[in-house]
């Protein structure tokens, strides 16, 4: 675990030195007090609008800064051949690879409580009330979802030579995904053949990431979900995380690290 | 010799200095008349608007009347997904005429379906899955979205009617709706249903019913004058206009004006045996001595 | 069980099972890589056949050979980034294969850009911690070493802003933070000014004087022949000749660099 919790160190370190994370927060905060402070037909009680793009801020905000972060993660290493002098330590391919991931897991989860700390002040100075639960709920999830959303960026990470296409890739994907993953068993329904077959196959198959996005309830005040789902979608999310960092560390390992 | 070399090279960089600067000047003269033209073209919010987005700023406004739609049903909204084969569009102006009239039958009524397997089972925990409508004044939620659709597209007539109907109603914010609706009536100055309206923000919210007589007689006015020109107005905004003509003339006690409205209303109303009697129910009122 | 810096050499069992003396040991290596132009399976690039060697500790071992003849490949390969196609290799004893082999070498890559957003002194300290080197030792051992690299008055520089024979020293002071016992180094003096080179010279000779066993690759003969007890020529994968610099001279009859020619190959061209 040491070794893990160096190379997460490392990753958080860089996380917070670069400007990616600054100048997406201060966009969004930007945005969000500019719409705040638009009058709409006199009316003060409006807020949701101004919850839902704050939230989708957030939910690009964190997006970019999870895939763009993991995904330059082992190219770099390797680009600049840091590689080397890491893995002729005492410490293993796995070790890198999880270690990689927690770090990016982490500086994502710290970036989440300074975003949703800026909406949790956003949502009670309008709405002079927060309902702690659902809070703490969208967080969690929304965390969730980047653990996968890392995993799959790190196998990408490996199997892609450029960072750059291993995050456009990802970002369609994940996107494809939240859009019309949830979707896929009624299309499948409407198309015959083998092709249906395919897609249902391909529906029980990608991760559901579109789960943990509960923005309109948060939006729209549902209240909290039962905690036992939250812990049957967590539990989900690190079935996935396992699975994918199992692959990504296979296909590390095949590969051959020639200085 | 150099120093009389010098002297030229001095001379000759002082009028290629010139040079470039009367260049700059005649250039600033051509290049301000034609800015200023531009910005005239594209000064309006609109004429911005058109420049950056196109024809494409339409499917954006359609995208946030509908955005509207979920917002008063907290996000209890189909997506394209579950729309598909079933009604187009956004049922928030039919919602708008249902409290009015009464009716509000499709509350039973769900997208979503019984789960087709677990994942989906699951996955209904974090979406709102329950049919409800905004009320006790959070209408007013669903006013941003119908701002920025009239913004993108101004001529969008459903817009005004449908924000103004909350604003005059659950909101009692009449100044309001009438100041939208102004805005729509100058981006779109035929339109009758703005017309329609605005006489009933003054006829039912700021009980002005003399204002109201003629916003609703300018309606009807616009409603012929388009039937004329062959555009194929909507019947239903026609009847709804005579209907409204009737309740204020009636209201004001100016029989000879209802039977007039009720003759009119009659040509083209579904239910004609109910108008046959009001008819000859303000007949006999009119006959009878005073 | 912690592993900790050089008390690491007195709990491993494995060190009494090697002769004494070896350090690096490799019997019979062959490495062959997949040759991509010609398809998967279909043939391969052999970068090293039968290698034999043998560094033993204390002495100076300099690894010499053009480029392409499987000097990088081998020293991958007791780095653990290769694996032999067949042969073995070992350092301490301990299969190359294990992570644990590792434990107790530095290793200098060539041409390396260190984290830019980091400073000397946390690039040290996150090695160190990755060598388990305990909190306590960890800050004398980055003093120490940057105080032998020459980069004490830089240590709080972000390293993006270092010169390459800084970037250079400060690898070089990274490899040296688990106070190793075997230092492999890949051309330490590569693209660097000749004072860049006289320092890492003086390093190397200062860690020989410590009783450091130093395992390098480079292409400075004049260097090789001023620090080096033993060289090993590599030629087209196979080790050509072994042994110290004095007896090859004294074999060949002339310095270094000649003896190196000839066993490449290299005939000079009579000028005309």
């Amino acid at each position: 675990m040491n070794n893990i919790f160096a190379v997460a160190g490392l990753v958080i370190k860089e996380l917070y030195r670069r400007k990616d994370f600054y100048v997406l927060f201060v966009l969004t905060a930007l945005i969000t007090l500019l719409l705040g402070s638009v009058n709409f037909f006199n009316d003060d009680r409006i807020i949701r609008y101004l919850k839902d793009v704050c939230l989708l801020l957030i939910w690009i905000s964190t997006l970019v800064i999870a895939v763009t972060t993991t995904a330059r993660q082992i190219p770099a290493e390797r680009e600049s051949r840091t590689i080397f002098p890491l893995l002729a330590k005492p410490m293993g391919r796995g070790e890198l690879i999880v270690g990689k991931f927690l770090g990016c897991w982490a500086a994502c989860g710290t970036a989440l409580i300074v975003f949703y700390f800026f909406f949790g002040i956003i949502s009670a100075s309008k709405e002079h009330t927060i309902s702690f639960a659902p809070y703490i709920q969208a967080i969690w999830l929304h965390w969730m979802c980047l653990g996968i959303v890392i995993a799959m960026v790190l196998l990408g990470s490996i199997v892609f030579a450029a960072p750059s296409s291993n995050a456009t890739i990802c970002l369609i994907v994940i996107v494809g995904i939240m859009f019309a993953g949830g979707h896929l068993n009624g299309i499948a329904t409407g198309m015959r053949g083998f092709g249906g077959g395919v897609v249902y196959a391909l529906y029980y198959v990608i991760p559901h990431l579109e789960w943990y996005d509960v923005r309109d309830l948060v939006v729209h005040n549902w209240g909290s979900i039962d905690w036992l789902i939250c812990g049957g979608a967590t539990i989900y999310a690190v079935a996935y995380v396992g699975f994918l960092l199992g692959v990504t560390w296979a296909v590390f390992k095949r590969k051959p690290m020639a200085s | 010799m150099g120093s009389v070399q010098a002297e030229t090279y001095g001379v000759m960089i002082r009028l290629v200095i010139l040079f470039f600067l009367v260049c700059c000047f005649t250039m600033a003269t051509i290049l301000d008349a034609q800015f200023s033209r531009l910005r005239a073209k594209t000064d309006t919010s609109e004429g911005m608007l058109t420049a950056i987005m196109g024809d494409s700023r339409r499917m954006f406004a359609n995208h946030f009347f509908a955005e509207a739609d979920a917002y008063f049903h907290s996000g209890f909204y189909p997506t394209i997904f579950d729309r598909q084969g079933n009604r187009e569009g956004s049922h928030l102006t039919e919602e708008a005429h249902e409290h009015e009239s009464g009716h509000d039958d499709h509350h039973e009524e769900t997208f979503l379906g019984p789960p087709r397997d677990w994942i989906e089972r699951f996955g209904r925990h974090f979406i709102p899955n329950v049919h409800t409508h905004l009320s006790n004044g959070n209408e007013g939620e669903i006013l941003p979205w119908l701002r920025i659709s009239a913004m993108l597209d101004p001529k969008r007539v459903d817009t005004y009617i449908t924000a103004s109907y909350w604003l005059r109603t659950s909101l009692q914010k009449p100044d309001e709706a009438e100041k939208f609706l102004r805005e729509g009536l100058r981006a779109n100055p035929d339109s009758y249903a703005i017309l329609l309206e605005l006489g009933r923000v003054y006829f039912y919210s700021k009980n002005d019913p003399r204002v109201a007589r003629n916003i609703f007689a300018l309606a009807r006015d616009k409603w012929l004058k388009q039937e004329a020109n062959g555009e194929k107005p909507e019947a239903a905004d026609y009847e709804e206009i005579l209907g409204e003509l009737v309740r204020v003339d009636r209201q004001q006690g100016d029989l000879k004006a209802v039977l007039a409205d009720l003759e009119q209303l009659v040509k083209v109303s579904h239910s004609p045996d109910t108008l046959q009697a009001e008819i000859r129910e303000v007949q006999q009122k009119l006959a009878a001595p005073k | 069980m912690r592993l900790v810096g050089k008390s690491l050499a007195n709990i491993f069992p494995f060190r009494i099972l090697t002769p004494l003396n070896a350090v690096v040991e490799i019997q019979n290596l062959r490495v062959e890589y997949p040759n991509r132009d010609l398809g998967r399976g279909k043939g391969a690039k052999l970068a090293v056949d039968g290698l034999n060697l043998r560094v033993n500790s204390g002495e100076v071992f300099g690894f010499l050979g053009p480029n392409g003849a499987g000097k990088t490949t081998t020293m991958n390969v007791l780095l653990g980034f290769v694996n032999a196609t067949s042969g073995s290799a070992s350092i301490f004893g301990v299969d190359v294969k294990r992570p644990i082999a590792r434990a107790r070498i530095g290793y200098l890559p060539e041409l390396t850009y260190y984290y830019k957003f980091l400073n000397a002194e946390e690039l040290l300290r996150f090695y160190a911690r990755i060598f388990r080197v305990p909190r306590g030792e960890r800050e004398k051992r980055i003093n120490s070493v940057l105080k032998l690299v020459e980069l004490e008055e830089a240590r709080k520089r972000l390293i993006k802003s270092y010169s390459k024979g800084m970037q250079q020293r400060v690898g070089l002071a990274q490899a040296l933070i688990n106070d190793p016992d075997l230092l492999i180094l890949d051309e330490p003096t590569s693209g660097l000014d000749p004072l860049g080179r006289m320092k890492v010279r003086e390093i190397i000779q200062r860690l020989k004087e410590q009783g450091k066993t130093v395992f390098f690759s480079s292409h400075e003969l004049g260097e090789v022949e001023t620090v080096c007890d033993r060289v090993g020529i590599l030629h087209q994968g196979k080790l050509r000749v072994e042994g110290s610099v004095a007896t090859l001279v004294q074999q060949y009859q002339c310095d270094l660099e000649h003896v190196f020619l000839k066993i490449v190959g290299y005939q000079p061209q009579p000028r005309t």
